[in-house]
């Protein structure tokens, strides 16, 4: 699904944030991205939606290289990506249910339907019953819940998610992992960068280690993640 | 450890044609949806601020305003100049020694002229009374032993767009006849008329130039506005894969919905000012005897002042959104 070859990605001023990583990832997976702050997490995250862009190597989605491609067509490449944020990135001007129903919206999505989707993805997440409220009434848990409704509304191939469980407390961060591993068994496709090793290691799902922007380990699903990482924060 | 890629969605050629086509005329009618939603959208963006709206809208009305009323002043102007310029007379003055058969065959010759509509004969004494009767010169004249005054021809020409220019060269011919001493038209003051009207039209089209930009500036700004108070917005509807058109709409449409609206409260403004000036020119015309009269805008004309206004919307907006829209990227 997702497969990078010799990527590099290096910022101005020098710091290379990746340094010719080879990885790959197949439809219907649930990676998690681990390593220290600063090890390119996040910026792995974001070469995948074309946040940023790679200077060396190349990236293949679903076959196609996404190197070249520009305009209009990052826009539709975003479409097939859900995306979640650590600080939620919901819009605090209108209801949960129009937050989560912005991306059907912009893929011209009728009404009907999307009232439809909206629904039943926020049925999924057990909000349903809050979506006239305003984000910003919800806790930071029901936050984050509400964001991952809106990356699955469209049903995409691949969600991202980056330190989805950052700001939330272990009970709520377990939640949410659960969501995730429900979403995976539907056949989606996840990438979760995460530092919270106690959750990664619960799941024993496929763990991909980065350190400096290299590969430093690659953990296949049902493996024990070995103590020696644990020292990561 | 990595595992290999699958095949499985690899498609054949024979099935991405259609499936191509489909997906254009989806998207067509994605953008058609959209653009249909975004129209009520701004207008109601536009009236949930009622009062900062009211403010802008009321100086882009008043910088719309302004080039409306002089226009439309400076073409009731110009129907008056018009009727001036159909009273155009040439008078022809005959050399002393011209007789009245002179006058009369000279008469009939340029009768048959057709830039001549009319043309009455002045015999010398019927205006040496008149010219008693008005001038105050009457003693004078009864010093003189003979009548001074020559036989008369007060030519009309023919109501036509390009007599004036005509005319000038038609003199010319006229008085190279021998009957004729020269011919005189009082143009020079209507020439002058002419020249003050168009340093006019000028004037008021630099000014009404230099106020649609101000307008297309304010439209632009508040637009700029409108665009930062809603980057977080932006940002989010361009990770969830909006193009750069779909986040455009909406802020193009509230720009043409405040040319609009600036258009619809310059006209109100015109068209309540000019009524205004219309019942104290109608009493300055009744002491005249005269029709002069201020004329308020017809429909074409309003209809011009809203097509430009909705533009200088349009273009403002545009302005502000093709560089802005751009600049907000998510991070």
């Amino acid at each position: 699904m997702i497969r990078f070859d010799h990527l590099a990605k290096q910022y101005p001023g020098g710091r290379e944030a990746i340094s010719g990583l080879d990885l790959e990832i197949s439809a219907g997976e649930m990676v998690f991205i681990t390593g220290h702050s600063g090890a390119g997490k996040t910026t792995l995250l974001r070469m995948i939606a074309l946040l940023e862009r790679p200077t060396r190597g190349q990236l293949l989605f679903d076959g196609r290289n996404m190197v070249g491609i520009t305009g209009r067509q990052i826009a539709y490449h975003r479409r097939r990506i859900g995306m979640i944020f650590q600080d939620h990135k919901l819009l605090s001007d209108r209801s949960v249910f129009d937050n989560v129903a912005l991306p059907l919206q912009i893929s011209g999505c009728r009404d009907a339907e999307l009232r439809k989707r909206v629904q039943a993805s926020l049925d999924l997440v057990g909000l349903l019953h809050r979506e006239k409220a305003n984000p910003t009434h919800l806790s930071s848990g029901e936050q984050q819940r509400v964001g991952i409704a809106r990356a699955f509304v469209r049903r995409p191939p691949v969600i991202l998610a980056d330190e989805p469980t950052g700001n939330l407390d272990p009970g709520l961060s377990s939640d949410i992992m659960t969501l995730f591993s429900k979403l995976n068994e539907i056949g989606m496709t996840l990438m979760i960068a995460s530092h919270d090793l106690h959750l990664v290691r619960a799941l024993r799902k496929r763990v991909v280690v980065l350190e400096n922007g290299r590969l430093l380990d690659d953990i296949p699903a049902g493996q024990a993640v070995p103590d020696s990482l644990g020292k990561i924060p | 450890m990595k595992r290999r890629r699958s095949n499985r969605r690899r498609q054949t050629p024979t099935t991405r044609g259609p499936r191509i086509r489909e997906i254009g005329r989806n998207r067509l009618l994605h953008s058609l949806a959209h653009h249909l939603q975004c129209l009520p959208d701004g207008l109601r963006r536009m009236l949930a601020q009622p009062i900062g709206s009211l403010f802008t809208l009321g100086v882009i009305g008043i910088a719309l305003a302004l080039p409306f009323a002089l226009t439309t002043l400076l073409d009731n102007a110009r129907s008056l100049t018009d009727d001036v310029e159909s009273l155009d007379q040439i008078t022809v003055f005959l050399i002393p020694e011209a007789e009245q058969s002179d006058a009369q065959a000279l008469r009939q010759t340029l009768l048959n002229d057709p830039v001549v509509e009319t043309i009455s004969l002045r015999n010398p004494d019927e205006a040496l009374l008149e010219f008693r009767d008005y001038s105050g010169f009457g003693d004078a004249l009864d010093v003189l032993d003979s009548n001074p005054l020559p036989w008369v021809l007060i030519v009309d020409p023919a109501n036509t767009s390009d007599a004036a220019p005509a005319s000038a060269a038609w003199i010319e011919t006229l008085e190279a006849d021998s009957r004729v001493d020269f011919a005189q038209v009082d143009m020079q003051w209507l020439q002058r008329l002419n020249a003050i009207m168009d340093l006019a039209e000028r004037v008021v089209y630099s000014v009404g130039a230099l106020l649609l930009i101000a307008a297309l500036l304010i439209i632009g700004n508040t637009i700029r506005l409108e665009i930062q108070n809603r980057s977080s917005e932006i940002e989010i509807s361009k990770l969830m894969g909006a193009t750069d058109g779909y986040v455009r709409r909406p802020f193009l449409y509230s720009g043409l919905w405040y040319g609009l609206g600036g258009g619809v409260i310059a006209c109100l403004l015109v068209t309540g000012l000019l009524s205004m000036l219309q019942s104290a020119s109608g009493d300055l015309a009744q002491s005249y005897q005269s029709d002069l009269l201020i004329r308020l805008p017809d429909i074409s004309r309003i209809g011009v002042l809203l097509a430009t206004s909705l533009l200088v919307g349009l273009c403002g907006s545009a302005i502000a959104v093709s560089r802005q829209i751009a600049q907000i990227q998510p991070d």
